[in-house]
């Protein structure tokens, strides 16, 4: 696999847009490709921070900021925001997470930026 | 020109891709999406005409366009706070759709009702609904039935 270093997902453990909808898929997608699986649940005081920093830096920030959201940690060190949970309903969750998993970033042709 | 194109582009791909149906906190029936702003706007209402959702679509985020907005439709509930707004980047791979960029194609901006900070089961609680007749947001007691706005209800 070229391009994708690790999967980072922030979470939460109620969340249906987070489970089963995002964090299965994405490990499942990770060990698959044998990179690295990172996921950060904001109800853990020991996970929230870095998940804060994640969103803040490189996502969809706001006071209560959505989830699940997923970057992906490239190869050459950058961090990109990938996708947001939808609030539309957990289908539209869904299918971002289906496109996101047949789009180029997983067939070794990360899009430019 | 160009801007107007990218909104009508933006409204364009809420309608197709970001319309769905949502199970109404207030009733239990489902919410469906309706517009406002011509197509900038959409609002999860269910036939009771409760608002359990209101979302702008943009280019840009604009949060205090949209703060502006919902609190203008929610004045006299109990309050938007700029802490209660959320915000979504959509891109073509999670839209589904085939461009070679991964530039971001719209960004969301949510606002639910009774929701964490205002969360109440208050059946006197002030709520929003959208009239049935589509032309203006109003506020009544959550456990009222009025479907349609007051110009509507005495017009
Ligand atoms: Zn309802
Ligand atoms: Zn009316």
């Amino acid at each position: 696999m070229k391009g994708i270093k690790a999967i980072h997902v922030v979470h939460a453990a109620w969340c249906p847009h987070c489970h089963p909808t995002t964090v299965e898929p994405m490990k499942a997608k990770a060990t698959e490709l044998g990179v690295g699986f990172y996921d950060y649940d904001i109800d853990n005081p020991e996970q929230v921070e870095k998940a804060d920093e994640l969103v803040r830096g490189y996502g969809d920030w706001a006071e209560d900021y959505l989830i699940p959201q997923v970057f992906l940690e490239m190869e050459d060190g950058t961090l990109r925001h990938v996708l947001s949970g939808y609030s539309e309903g957990v289908e539209l969750t869904k299918r971002g997470v289906e496109n996101l998993l047949k789009s180029p970033y997983f067939d070794g042709d990360a899009p430019a930026r | 020109m160009t801007v107007m194109r990218l909104q009508d582009n933006v409204t364009e791909i809420a309608r197709s891709l970001l319309a769905t149906t949502a199970k109404c906190q207030h009733c239990g029936g489902q919410a469906a999406i309706e517009y406002a702003e011509g197509g900038s706007v959409g609002l999860h209402v269910c036939p009771g005409r409760y608002v359990s959702r209101i979302i702008m679509y943009g280019n840009e985020l604009d949060t205090d366009r949209f703060l502006g907005y919902v609190r203008g439709a929610a004045r006299g509930t109990q309050g938007v706070e700029a802490g209660d707004v959320r915000v979504a980047s959509r891109y073509a791979w999670d839209l589904g759709l085939a461009r070679k960029s991964n530039d971001i194609v719209l960004k969301e901006m949510y606002w639910t009702q009774n929701y964490r900070r205002t969360k109440s089961e208050d059946p006197d609680r002030m709520a929003l609904f959208f009239c049935a007749n589509g032309d203006s947001f109003f506020v009544q007691p959550l456990k009222n039935g009025e479907r349609l706005c007051d110009k509507c209800r005495t017009s």
